[in-house]
């Protein structure tokens, strides 16, 4: 039976890597719901990407230069601008949407959300009144806690597909179920004008290209072009059947002469003139179309690049990926996506990741086939001579989990570290927020090990542990607290008229909240992993609707029950991880006395 | 997705169309923002 169509708005008007992260959850979406009919809303320079996805039904560009260039020029004024932009918005306001989903979780993006006619909202909004609405849970998530310094351990692209396959269960029907397992990921992802050949060699089939993505979103992302010539000449002079593909927007035309002065500089040979490892190089920094660069991706044997959007489209194209992750870059949020992904990063935010550790990762990846990962990553750097290196950097290779495992991306750390209590509260959040927002969680403490578990985190988390008793008692409070004040409310014929009796044991109730309410300020800020669950407290309760007493009062319950889902999941984490540490009895072989041995002895013995 | 994730998904339904001034507004607020991120990014 055909199913009804779901029209659906998507404002994506952040970069071209958060660009393809959604375009690969809505293509998840659409698998399970192929009666989506998806309005993609994207910035002029970024929107080719969801343009070659056959699978979109229109996508509209937002100019933003011309609006935004005559107001930073002080040509024109906001105000003056309102039939312009009244008239883009036109198309996008003739008839309701079903959603209108707001994916960029920006101020602008907001106020656009809040023009756009539609059913159901998910995402940054606007009221009425131009106040900011929060309204669904996971972007309660998304503001209180990926916005922040928190770290947390959900990719953005499982958040976004979470969010969006709830809602659709939620108001419109159940996926379709016949779809079995399909991968996002693949070479159609895209429909790309092919060209016949690259460059010279590009079709060779006894030759693998490895595409190295130069420059990043931010200066402080990028990594050195030096350590990329340094890099690229080992994999160059090490391995003869390889060859390299150089990308790059026309920013990064300085990065590229700065890459092959360092080159020359590493082939001796060279002698100031052409190196002769830069005869296996390709160019094409400043010189790709987006088809072009996509075609590149899709063909590559590798695509090594920092935190880029050649990143997400090499996966998304079905290109296996090593993310040199240097810079203030959460690559749990914004890794590979996939399976078999690598991440290298230095150990130490802020020092520089050796290139010599890059080349290694690269050869550990590439030949897994051959060690089928029997072969450990310290006895890979080992036989390479540069176990030194270890120390300094850390590694991690993706996974997508079993649904029964919870799905999801997760890194498995390869470099053995002791888990630091940042790093654990990340895997914790994930499973409470899983807990909260999808109503299912995974086993506690998978993915924990017991060698994980340093002295310092289980210091850490037996403060946390009193943390928690606490500030649960301080919830349950409130909830108490809020209940009374429900009830009272309930049984007034008005908010305003009302006994002097009344009104006294409304006013008590009142300040006993507040009371509360400061006493949960104070205990949440007292550690760091109870920050995060108090901050999301003040974005629930900003959100409230009710309008009268009653339905404040039912809410303000409801808000700290959540929380306190939130709390017993971090108990269960707390203790699992602590019974961890604890000795573990040594199974003993059963003894046998030697007299008795003695007795076993054959007699000719 | 379990049932119980329902629970975590607001509606909102859009009773009466926005009026001139408030649309007005909004857009207003959508520009200025634009203005102001496009600055940030130029930054960066």
């Amino acid at each position: 039976m055909k199913r009804e169509t779901i029209r659906i708005a998507v404002i994506q008007l952040a970069r071209l890597g958060d660009t393809v992260q959604s375009l690969m959850a809505l293509r998840a979406a659409q698998q399970l719901y192929p009666e989506l009919e998806i309005t993609f809303i994207a910035h002029e320079s970024f929107s080719a990407a969801a343009e070659k996805c056959p699978w979109i039904h229109k996508v509209i560009a937002l100019p933003t230069e011309d609006f935004v260039r005559p107001m930073m020029m002080g040509r024109r004024k906001a105000h003056s601008l309102i039939p312009e932009i009244a008239a883009w918005v036109e198309p996008l306001a003739e008839r309701m949407f079903d959603i209108v989903l707001n994916w960029t979780y920006s101020d602008a993006s907001s106020f656009l959300a809040g023009i756009i006619p539609a059913r159901v909202r998910l995402g940054y909004s606007r009221r009425r009144d131009g106040s900011l609405s929060v309204m669904d849970g996971w972007s309660h998530y998304v503001h209180s806690i990926v916005q922040t310094d928190t770290l947390q351990s959900i990719h953005l692209t499982d958040i976004l597909t979470t969010q969006l396959l709830t809602a659709l269960q939620v108001h419109f029907d159940e996926p379709l179920d016949d779809v079995g397992n399909q991968s996002v990921t693949s070479k159609s992802f895209f429909e790309i004008e092919r060209k016949a050949t690259v460059c010279e060699d590009w079709r060779h089939p006894g030759l693998r290209w490895i595409a190295i993505q130069l420059g990043a979103s931010s200066i402080d992302k990028t990594w050195d072009p030096e350590l990329w010539a340094q890099f690229a000449s080992m994999v160059l002079r090490r391995h003869s059947d390889t060859r390299v593909i150089l990308l790059g927007g026309r920013r990064e035309k300085e990065m590229e002469s700065k890459f092959f002065e360092a080159l020359r500089r590493e082939d001796r040979s060279a002698k100031g003139g052409t190196s002769l490892l830069e005869k296996r190089i390709h160019s094409k920094v400043g010189k790709t179309t987006f088809d072009l660069w996509a075609q590149i991706l899709a063909d590559a044997h590798w695509v090594v690049s920092a935190d880029t959007a050649a990143l997400h489209l090499g996966t998304v194209l079905g290109t296996r990926v090593l993310n040199v992750s240097v810079g203030p870059v959460r690559f749990r949020e914004t890794g590979p996506y996939g399976n078999g992904h690598y991440v290298v990063k230095p150990f130490e935010s802020g020092k520089t990741l050796p290139a010599e550790a890059v080349y290694a990762v690269w050869t550990y990846a590439s030949t897994e086939w051959q060690h089928r990962r029997e072969l450990s990553i310290q006895t890979h750097f080992e036989n390479l001579q540069i176990r030194s290196l270890l120390p300094s950097i850390e590694v991690f290779r993706s996974k997508i989990r079993a649904s029964e495992l919870g799905g999801g991306i997760h890194y498995e750390g390869l470099t053995d570290r002791g888990l630091s209590m940042e790093n654990w509260f990340s895997q914790v959040l994930g499973h409470i927020a899983r807990e909260w927002y999808c109503g299912w969680v995974p086993p506690v403490g998978q993915e924990i090990e017991r060698t994980d578990v340093s002295p310092s985190l289980i210091q850490s988390l037996r403060k946390l542990s009193d943390g928690i008793d606490v500030l649960d008692k301080l919830y349950a409070e409130m909830v108490r607290s809020a209940d009374e004040l429900a009830l009272k409310s309930r049984s007034l014929k008005s908010d305003l008229l009302m006994k002097v009796a009344d009104r006294e044991k409304i006013s008590q109730l009142g300040k006993k909240l507040e009371e509360i309410d400061e006493l949960c300020e104070r205990v949440g800020k007292t550690q760091d992993s109870l920050v995060p669950i108090h901050r999301l407290s003040k974005i629930l309760m900003h959100n409230l609707t009710g309008k009268r007493v009653v339905d404040v009062a039912e809410e303000t319950a409801e808000v700290y029950r959540f929380l306190r889902v939130g709390l017993v999941g971090l108990r269960n984490w707390t203790q699992h991880t602590l019974s961890l540490a604890r000795p573990v009895a040594v199974s003993t072989a059963p003894v046998i006395p030697l007299s008795e041995k003695r007795n076993q002895r054959s007699p000719s013995a | 997705m379990a049932k119980e994730g329902r629970q975590s998904i607001e509606e909102t339904l859009i009773g009466e169309a926005l009026t001139a001034s408030e649309l007005e507004q909004l857009l207003i607020g959508f520009l200025e923002a634009l203005e102001r991120e496009q600055r940030i990014g130029e930054k960066a």
